[in-house]
């Protein structure tokens, strides 16, 4: 197949095109190339996004991916080059101009592509993260590196992507915006809460993002007996969704054919599906946000255990 | 005897945020209690722990070894640390509380 990329390749732009059925990620199949001719300004989410769907791809039936590199581009494709796009993880058939990028340091705006597989990369990778963003005040980017390692957490916990997760995040100084995303291309969040047998009535997708927002929903199934090496709560989505709406920020989940936006608290169906999970996070890059007070409120409707935890003054 | 874990030790950082990180102090701890002695966890130095951490960490002794609770106990915690930790704590058995009263079989 051939991708013909827009002038302006954005995670929204990339929503806008798949709500009028002009992106189909389960297009990106067999060879592959990719025209970044008309490509102007690329968004670092979007352009992590075509790296998962390449990577998936490239696992089931190897192909090579070109891109025929124009010199109006060269400015667009020079930034993917930064944000690491452009890995050894996909087998590329680049044209003589591709290979002869001059790199420029990444450090102050942006974190680049990072393609993340175990449990333990989580808090080196957050951490990073947030480090690359350079936020100055401390409790916005414990905020930020929290809802960063819940998010990590999740995909790489519960997706069951043969590629894990990639991950990226861009601060826009001008705007005030920190934009993170993970994305993988696994099995869904309705794949996922299916795997527990409470939760197997989820027929669909908009059914399954609304369940997975509900406080202590997990797929995983804990058997009385047996251990898990890792079980979780529930709330790492409920936690980031308040996050963004408290805090003045926008989740986007797009899964299957659902697509979910914290603004509107509205679930929407997609014309296609991607195959797995997007979760994009728009944030301000000061978030006076306490996350503990907010995990602290989703417990109206459970009886606590009388447990005292002792703490030495 | 008594047992002190310098959590910070342990992780080398000021936040603990992944579940695998939780993991760690925990299975450190359980090893600690399970040779007889009384452990006191260190919190010096840590300014943050996700609640996943924490349910990693506390919310699973909860569940899964309740008998050493009792000599368990917490140094140095900032109050934004021992509130998600005590939280973790009282809710190890939300999910289960929450699949059996609220979501139908």
């Amino acid at each position: 197949m051939r991708y013909t990329f827009p002038s302006k390749f954005t995670f929204l732009e990339m929503l806008a095109l798949a709500r009028r059925g002009q992106f189909d990620p389960l297009a990106f199949r067999g060879q592959i190339e990719l025209d970044f001719s008309p490509l102007t300004f690329a968004g670092p989410g979007a352009m992590a996004c075509i790296k998962a769907l390449l990577a998936r791809e490239q696992r089931a039936l190897p192909p090579e991916v070109c891109f025929p590199v124009e010199h109006q581009c060269q400015d667009a494709v020079r930034y993917l080059e930064r944000m690491d796009f452009f890995t050894s993880d996909i087998r590329w058939c680049m044209t003589p101009e591709g290979a002869n990028f001059i790199r420029h340091p990444s450090g102050g705006r942006f974190m680049p592509m990072r393609n993340l597989h175990q449990l333990h990369e989580t808090d080196a990778a957050s951490r990073e993260m947030v480090r690359c963003l350079t936020i100055a005040d401390k409790e916005s980017s414990g905020t930020l590196q929290y809802v960063l390692s819940e998010l990590i957490d999740n995909a790489l916990q519960h997706s069951d992507s043969p590629t894990g997760a990639y991950v990226t995040a861009q601060k826009y100084e001008k705007l005030g915006r920190v934009h993170l995303l993970i994305v993988d291309t696994g099995i869904g969040i309705r794949g996922h809460l299916q795997k527990n047998p409470r939760y197997r009535h989820v027929a669909d997708d908009l059914q399954a993002i609304k369940t997975a927002l509900t406080p202590f929903v997990t797929g995983t199934h804990v058997v009385p007996g047996e251990q898990l090496e890792y079980d979780n709560q529930g709330l790492g989505l409920s936690v980031t969704d308040q996050v963004a709406k408290r805090g003045g920020g926008v989740l986007y989940l797009w899964t299957g054919r659902a697509l979910y936006r914290s603004q509107s608290g509205q679930v929407e169906t997609m014309p296609v599906a991607w195959p797995g999970t997007v979760v994009f996070l728009s944030l301000p890059i000061k978030l006076a946000i306490n996350v503990t007070d907010v995990v602290k409120e989703f417990d109206a409707a459970l009886k606590k255990p009388q447990i005292q935890l002792k703490f030495n003054k | 005897m008594k047992t002190i874990i310098q959590v910070s030790e342990v992780l080398h950082e000021g936040a603990i945020t992944g579940r695998h990180s939780g993991r760690v102090i925990r299975e450190k701890l359980v090893h600690a209690c399970h040779a007889g002695d009384t452990v006191q966890v260190d919190f010096a130095g840590v300014d943050v722990i996700t609640q996943s951490a924490a349910d990693e960490f506390i919310g699973r002794i909860v569940r899964q070894h309740p008998e050493i609770i009792g000599r368990i106990s917490f140094s140095n915690c900032a109050t934004d640390v021992a509130n998600m930790l005590q939280w973790a704590a009282e809710h190890a058995d939300a999910v289960s509380q929450t699949e059996r009263e609220l979501v139908p079989a």
